[in-house]
């Protein structure tokens, strides 16, 4: 997060001396989840992060907006770093902006934020407007979201980013759309993220993305790990294997988010929640061991053949 | 994969279910005690379509202002923070409350066919479930009493007590006056058919009930002579 001079320092320093010793020192000694590195800079990921579609649009209702600040509340205590929204999310940024606020804006925030408006040049104004929502003077990362207009946002984010406006660019597609031009667009521009979907039902992205992404040095943050909840409702009309206790999960989102997590290409995923309970669950797939390629077949032959 | 094809209705949702019928507690809350206001609104509707000689003026003129009232109070206030694209929705809202109000204003009643007494009376029918059966179906559906939807302070509930008055409550009325209510109606029950509402069916059965009933009375009108 970059909220002043003194953050943004911060940050700097979190970069060199790795994200999870930074993180052990802004929340204290708990059992931290494991984080990835961003190749383009070396700083440390927790391996879950937090998505706000849908879950935090809540308008304003005091109710609901409380509700969602304990998410974030939760999701900081358990060693979360990384929030994605955007514009498109309707009240969700500003949700997060008043669940900051209640959190005190910690120091461990990462922020991602996305630019989503066909026109070119009001890309710059969106993001204005979006920092005020969350209440931040920059981001750490601004992705250009369905890959709009990305070769005018392109610009505006390389410019924000040599102003010292935001530290990193990415670029974002989902359900497995436009995977030619996002390979296109990893392939030939300078980015440090990119963040597309992969789960248990949809592995495309291992054909061609998490390899590319590998070989380009580029951050994957992965949207939709349980397919808006779908997976996990279809899912849990099958019992648990008995193995799972050696992926170290313990239900069927942490064995869909182990999983996922577990591919050596991938930095992080974001599932949302509107629960306090489901962060927590969802944070500590991070913390315990990951399955190695081999567990990983399995996982995939069990699903494959429910 | 091609990509208008990879897209579903739930890929155009924007907020969950309990989100939405909650918008509803927070504007009955807002709004209270205008719901008063709404009782005599409805008596005045009511009383309106069940006199002898339907005061359809009197009808259209209260429809109108209503769905111009909806659009401000309920599209861009309401709903517009959780679904931007409301923005684009309550210009159309308003429409038809102008399309109403000239309607009420310019109409030739007295040309057109009355719809038959059993076209008149399931349009009726009609209009006492947008306006009692809509607020009551959210204690059948188990939600809290809060969260009941509302003629005239709710989209839904409106849009059917119009096309119940459209259809046949005074006489079957020009088909431009339907295609906003109806197509809010199927608008509405998709997104709750994404949302997997149980209630999703409720709005597009009373436009086809609705239709069914203008349909009717416009076969009438074809082979009558006129009055
Ligand atoms: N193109 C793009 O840039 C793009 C596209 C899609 C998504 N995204 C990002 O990716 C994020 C994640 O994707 P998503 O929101 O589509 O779906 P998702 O994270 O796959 O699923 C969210 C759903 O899973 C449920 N859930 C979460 N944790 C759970 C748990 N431990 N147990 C049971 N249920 C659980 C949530 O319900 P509860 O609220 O009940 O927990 C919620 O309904 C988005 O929020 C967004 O930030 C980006």
């Amino acid at each position: 997060m970059i909220t002043d001079r003194r953050s943004l320092l911060k940050a700097v320093v979190a970069g060199a001396l790795g994200g999870t010793a930074a993180v052990l020192l802004a929340t204290g000694a708990r059992a931290r989840p494991h984080s990835r590195p961003v190749p383009s800079s070396g700083e440390e990921l927790p391996l879950v992060g937090l998505g706000s579609w849908i879950t935090f649009n809540v308008g304003d209702d005091q109710r609901a907006l409380d509700g969602s600040a304990a998410v974030i509340a939760a999701f900081f205590e358990a060693g979360g770093r990384l929030i994605d929204s955007s514009p498109m999310y309707a009240s969700s940024q500003p949700t997060i902006g008043y669940g900051l606020r209640k959190s005190g804006y910690p120091a461990q925030l990462f922020s991602a934020e996305k630019v989503w408006t066909s026109s070119g040049s009001a890309g710059a104004g969106q993001i204005a407007q979006t920092r005020d929502h969350w209440g931040v003077r920059g981001f750490d990362l601004l992705q250009i979201h369905n890959l709009v207009a990305w070769q005018d946002h392109l610009e505006t984010l390389r410019t924000l980013k040599a102003a010292g406006q935001i530290r990193y660019i990415g670029i974002t597609t989902s359900h497995g759309r436009r995977h030619e031009l996002c390979a296109k667009i990893m392939a030939t521009e300078a980015i440090d993220f990119v963040q597309f979907t992969y789960n248990m039902a949809d592995r495309q992205a291992e054909q061609r993305l998490l390899p590319l992404a590998r070989d380009r040095g580029l951050a994957v943050i992965i949207n939709r790990p349980y397919q808006r909840g779908a997976l996990i409702r279809r899912l849990s009309r099958s019992p648990l294997p008995v193995w799972a206790a050696d992926t170290g999960a313990a239900s069927w989102p942490q064995f869909l988010l182990k999983f996922i997590i577990s591919h050596p290409a991938v930095t992080c995923a974001i599932p949302a929640t509107s629960q306090v309970a489901h962060v927590r669950e969802n944070m500590a797939v991070a913390t315990g061991p990951l399955p190695d390629a081999r567990l990983r077949q399995r996982m995939v032959d069990y699903v494959a053949g429910l | 994969m091609a990509a208008w094809s990879s897209y579903t209705l739930d890929d155009f949702l924007l907020f969950s279910l309990p989100t939405y019928e909650r918008l509803f507690e927070l504007h009955n809350r807002a709004l209270w005690p205008g719901h008063l206001l709404v009782l005599v609104a409805i008596v005045v509707l009511v009383h309106g379509v069940l006199t002898p000689a339907p005061a359809n003026r009197t009808v259209y003129t209260l429809l109108g202002v209503i769905w111009i009232w909806l659009a401000g109070s309920f599209f861009l206030m309401r709903l517009q923070p959780i679904n931007w694209f409301a923005v684009y929705l309550a210009p159309v809202i308003a429409l038809q409350g102008v399309i109403l109000l000239i309607y009420g204003w310019v109409g030739k009643f007295q040309a057109s066919v009355p719809a038959s007494a059993v076209g008149r009376w399931m349009a009726i029918g009609l209009l006492i479930f947008g306006l009692l059966g809509y607020p009551l179906s959210a204690l059948v559906l188990d939600r809290p009493w809060q969260e009941m939807e509302i003629f005239a302070l709710a989209p839904d509930p409106t849009a059917v007590a119009t096309l119940a008055v459209l259809a046949g409550c005074g006489r079957a009325a020009p088909w431009p006056l339907w295609l906003i209510p109806g197509l809010w109606c199927g608008w509405t029950g998709l997104t709750l058919w994404a949302l997997q509402s149980p209630a999703f069916f409720m709005a597009p059965t009373a436009t086809v009930v609705a239709l069914l009933i203008g349909l009717a009375a416009w076969l009438r009108r074809r082979t009558a002579a006129p009055v």
